[in-house]
């Protein structure tokens, strides 16, 4: 489904010049769990953003669905981005001034779904993420473990072939992680593909394969034999 | 501390200059206006208030039925009222005198003289410049100048004791200078360049004619209010006995009543501006504390948006142990500092603006005259500085410093609406004002483009000022006029459109029971030709002097000689009295009875203000009388070409062969006319500036608080970009709130801009329909305005670096 292929990406201000990804070839297979691991600073977020196609590389090649990605314009990388991916992040990014409702409506929105289906789906998803009561609340309203379930089903809710998740359960304690970390296991298990960065080894001990990152360069990579049962 | 906050002030001014700028050039803006306005207002309002003896001193004034009012006063009143009515301390009175031609080593120089009684500086107590107030008008030989008319006369040099020739009523005459008083500081009504001892011969002794300006001063402590019936009815008593009739005869013609206003309220508040004497004044104050207001709100506005942006530094402070008032006191020394160079600068624009304020106002002010308030506005600025301090310290002050420094600081949605309806009513400020301004400038067109009933373009028209000579070959002086090159016709008239209209141009004019107040006109036969009156019934004169053939004569039902004569009038006088056949109709004035032998056409002759007036035209009056009904102004209409030419040959003709000792004056009757409207077009001009400087304020205002929300909603943006949102849809989100306040403050505007415009017109007798165009544009001028300061900052939300407010917000 991905293809990374030798992707280098600096980082210059007036007086340095700092490289965050150097080099770097991966391969992310449909269906698959990956997590991205490593210490601040190795480009795991960048790497992540990249994939997203939030952010743009200097060098090298990225396929998605075997399109190239390199020199894409903006409109059309919204365009890819808005049809295929979905985003969860560490501090969730729910829009303060819409209802739990309107946050998890918006890609549906964007994508120009009608309202009688979106009614649907997003109903669909809080129904699954377990916030149904909370439809007409604000995101100020809810515990951090409820944000970030909104969040999920944000990402979730137009059925995206991508889900990036970047340190899903960083704002949230161990009982409320765990609750994200088996949705996107169970996600998974239905087909979704899923890339996460964590720095924890607990974390990513849900996914089925594990890149290592430091400094911008892959360090290692291994298939994950689950340790975690589903609780 | 203050090191600390100087420090943090300055950085933040380095680091972020553009808040403050925006901050100090809107303020500087609205404390110019408002020092400016308030320099007007308060000289306007300082008048004659210097005068020790303010309360005592009042003007006797006619007020009629019919909403006319007097000024002046009869002579013989002034002197029995002083003799009759003991609350009088004291009495004077003035009358203007006519010029005197003065030779100053060969300069020419003409001004009027005012006749006053001896003890005009008893009530009018100037300090002297040279000379005392003592042993002053002894005789009529002696002079007292005002400051600036001595400089123009004598220069620098001490004129008291120095005697000079001139020429007064066509007579040579040697004066004496007695004293010189000082203007200068010492606002009045009443300043005369010349003043001398008046001739108690002149008209002085009939109970119905008003020709002097008279002053009372009461003693201290009457009652002004029971003084006034009991002065109407000394004025009553005295005049039916001196006209022999009886008590209620006069009571059955009796329409009017004496009455006095006190001197402090003669330049703005007489009876005779009709209420309106302080409008100008009006509209002034509000529209500079309006722009006070809009500024204010822009800089509250700003201070708190902009505060937003020390979030940090104000939860840094407050967990290291400041107290809330010290934030507060902070911010109030931040604005201060802000205020403060906005005071210096705008005082500095005051100096550099004073002479063009000035030249469109038509004032003489100083930053430094005694009697201007304009220091007041400091007060009101300290007060404002201490608000817009007060407001974004408060506003931080109450930040939760944990949720600050962890980056998640809310956003309040009351400070939210708070702003929105400070723009909302900044917006509808400025909207009325642009439709206003669209409103007075139409009215202003069509005033200038209506056809008035005369002819008012290439009309020159020249005083005569050596009567008695000039009238005998005014004949002759007319042809060899006419025959110049680039002279079209030549008349004479004793009033020009738009240039007399004081007391004593009109007179009752009667028919049968019914009487009407009518301008008297006299004129030569070539002046409704000249001018392009339209005669629309009858003929006109053929003749310039009146016939007084004296067995032409009839009595009235009273046995009085009337003699008779012929006239012309005009429209709105048939239409008044009704006539329908009104050639050959006999009406009857001053001791005449007048054959209407033409009607002419209404002409807008007193501005735009009033409406037509009854008119009645007549020859002039041969035999000595002075300068009554005699020629004072020549007309002459001259072709379009070589203007200039044609204006030198005529002056060459008039010095050497119709008036060789006077200076030749003239003046075009249509810039003549224009100073009728001069004071809406002076108003234009204002609103005009005035609300373009709102507009740009209001603006300046909206672009801060702009840039500010759009970055509150960075976030927001890069959230929804992240989730596939298009430009458009972005853009829309951003802007569509604003679009939204524009919308709203202009419905509010619309109504009331309609309503006062509606008020404004309501005061010309010939105005025009409320246009649409302004109701449209105006609003489409703002809203694109507006719509285009926000996109630029729309745009710039859509470059930005998503990663970064994803992540770090």
């Amino acid at each position: 489904m991905i293809h990374l292929k030798n992707l280098s990406k600096t980082y210059s201000t007036e007086e340095v010049e700092t490289t965050a990804l150097n080099d770097i070839s991966l391969e992310v297979k449909e269906s698959e769990f990956l997590a991205i691991m490593g210490p601040s600073g190795c480009g795991k977020s960048t790497l992540l953003n990249i994939i997203g196609l939030l952010d743009s590389f200097d060098s090298g090649s990225y396929a998605f669905l075997e399109k190239e990605m390199f020199g894409l314009k903006e409109r059309d990388r919204a365009l890819f981005r808005k049809q295929n991916i979905g985003f969860v992040f560490q501090n969730f990014n729910l829009i303060d001034e819409l209802s739990v409702y309107e946050n998890i409506e918006l890609p549906l929105v964007y994508n120009k779904i009608g309202k009688a289906d979106r009614k649907v789906r997003v109903e669909e998803a809080m129904e699954r993420l377990n916030i149904s009561h909370r439809s007409k609340h604000y995101p100020q309203q809810l515990s951090g473990g409820q944000q970030q379930r909104v969040a999920v089903a944000r990402a979730l809710v137009n059925k995206p072939r991508l889900i990036l998740a970047d340190e899903p359960t960083g704002n949230l304690d161990s009982k409320n992680g765990n609750e994200v970390l088996e949705l996107m296991t169970e996600l998974n298990s239905q087909g979704a593909t899923i890339i996460m960065v964590t720095h924890s080894s607990y974390d990513a001990g849900f996914s089925s394969k594990i890149v290592t990152l430091r400094d911008g360069i892959v360090v290692g990579e291994k298939v994950n034999q689950r340790q975690i049962e589903i609780i | 501390m203050i090191n600390s906050w100087l420090k943090i002030f300055l950085r933040n001014l380095k680091k972020r200059p553009l808040y403050p700028l925006i901050n100090t050039l809107g303020l500087t803006l609205g404390i110019t206006c408002f020092i400016l306005v308030i320099l007007f207002v308060s000289k306007e309002l300082s008048y004659e208030k210097w005068n020790p003896n303010l309360a005592h001193i009042y003007r006797p004034i006619r007020l009629f039925d019919n909403g006319e009012v007097w000024t002046t006063s009869p002579g013989i009143m002034v002197k029995t009222a002083k003799e009759q009515l003991p609350e009088l301390e004291d009495a004077m009175m003035m009358n203007w005198m006519g010029s005197i031609l003065f030779n100053s080593d060969g300069k020419k120089l003409m001004k009027g003289a005012m006749g006053t009684t001896p003890n005009f500086f008893d009530f009018y107590p100037y300090p002297f410049k040279y000379g005392t107030k003592d042993n002053l008008f002894k005789n009529e030989n002696e002079l007292v100048l005002s400051d600036t008319f001595a400089y123009e006369l004598f220069g620098d040099t001490n004129p008291v004791g120095k005697t000079i020739e001139a020429l007064f009523r066509n007579q040579p005459i040697t004066y004496l200078i007695t004293g010189v008083y000082k203007t200068k500081g010492y606002p009045s009504e009443t300043q005369p360049a010349i003043l001398k001892l008046i001739k108690e011969t002149d008209n002085m002794d009939h109970w119905g004619n008003f020709n002097y300006m008279a002053l009372f001063k009461f003693h201290p402590g009457t009652d002004i209010g029971s003084f006034i019936p009991k002065f109407d009815k000394f004025y009553d008593e005295n005049t039916y006995k001196s006209w022999g009739i009886s008590w209620e005869e006069y009571l059955k013609g009796k329409e009017e009543r004496m009455s006095i206003e006190n001197l402090g309220d003669i330049h703005l508040f007489s009876k005779v501006h009709m209420g309106k004497g302080a409008n100008t004044i009006f509209i002034l104050s509000l529209l500079a504390f309006l722009i006070l207001v809009i500024s204010s709100i822009n800089f509250i506005n700003l201070s708190i948006s902009g505060s937003t942006q020390r979030a940090k530094e104000v939860a840094v402070r407050k967990t290291l142990g400041t107290s809330k008032t010290k934030i507060v006191l902070q911010f109030i020394f931040e604005v201060t500092l802000q205020c403060l160079f906005a005071i210096v600068i705008s005082l500095a624009l005051v100096e550099i603006l004073l002479p063009l304020f000035n030249s469109l106002m038509n004032t003489e002010l100083e930053i430094l005259d005694p009697y201007n308030k304009w220091f007041w506005a400091l007060g009101i600025i300290g007060l404002l500085v201490f608000i817009a301090g007060i407001f974004p310290g408060i506003y931080l002050s109450n930040f939760n410093p944990v949720k600050v420094l962890k980056g998640n600081f809310g956003r309040s949605k009351s400070g939210n609406t708070l702003k929105k309806t400070m723009i909302i009513f900044q917006f509808c400020i400025s909207a009325i004002f642009l439709i206003s301004a669209f409103i007075i400038k139409s009215q202003l067109d069509y005033m200038n483009n209506k056809d008035l009933g005369f002819q008012k373009d290439q009309m020159l028209f020249v005083p005569i000022q050596n009567g008695g000579e000039t009238w005998k070959k005014m004949e002759t002086f007319k042809q060899e006029l006419t025959k110049l090159k680039g002279v079209e016709k030549v008349a004479t008239t004793t009033r020009p459109p738009g240039t007399y209209a004081g007391n004593g141009s009109n007179s009752n004019v009667d028919y049968r029971e019914i009487s009407y107040q009518t301008d008297m006109h006299f004129i030569d036969a070539d002046y409704f030709p000249t001018m392009g009156i339209k005669l629309s019934e009858g003929k006109n004169f053929i003749q310039d002097w009146m016939q007084t053939d004296r067995s032409k004569f009839t009595m009235d039902s009273d046995g009085d000689t009337l003699l008779l004569n012929e006239i012309i009038v005009n429209k709105k006088l048939v239409d008044k009295f009704g006539f329908e056949n009104p050639i050959g109709t006999e009406v009857s004035y001053w001791g005449y009875k007048g054959t209407i032998i033409g009607v002419v056409d209404n002409y807008i002759s007193k501005g735009f203000d009033e409406g037509a007036y009854p008119a009645l035209y007549m020859n002039y009056l041969k035999g000595d009388n002075g300068d009554w009904g005699k020629p004072s102004f020549v007309m002459i209409k001259l072709n379009n070409q070589n203007v200039k030419t044609t204006l030198n040959e005529i002056e060459k003709f008039w010095t050497t062969r119709i008036e060789p000792r006077f200076p030749f004056k003239y003046e075009f009757l249509d810039q003549n006319f224009a100073e009728l409207f001069s004071k809406h077009e002076r108003l234009e001009k204002l609103v005009t500036g005035l609300s373009i400087l709102m507009i740009f304020i209001s603006l300046l205002g909206l672009f801060a608080i702009a840039s500010h929300t759009v970055q509150l909603r960075y976030k927001e943006v890069a959230i929804k970009k992240t989730l596939g949102a298009s430009e458009k849809e972005l853009v829309f989100g951003l802007i569509k709130d604003f679009i939204l306040i524009t919308i709203i403050a202009l419905i509010i505007a619309l109504p009331i801009s309609f309503y006062l415009s509606n008020r404004w017109l309501q005061d010309f007798a010939y105005r025009i329909d409320i246009p649409i165009a302004p109701f449209l544009i105006a609003p489409i001028v703002m809203l694109t305005l507006t719509i285009a300061i926000i996109l630029v900052q729309a745009v710039k939300a859509l470059k930005l670096d998503l990663v970064s407010h994803l992540k770090y917000e």
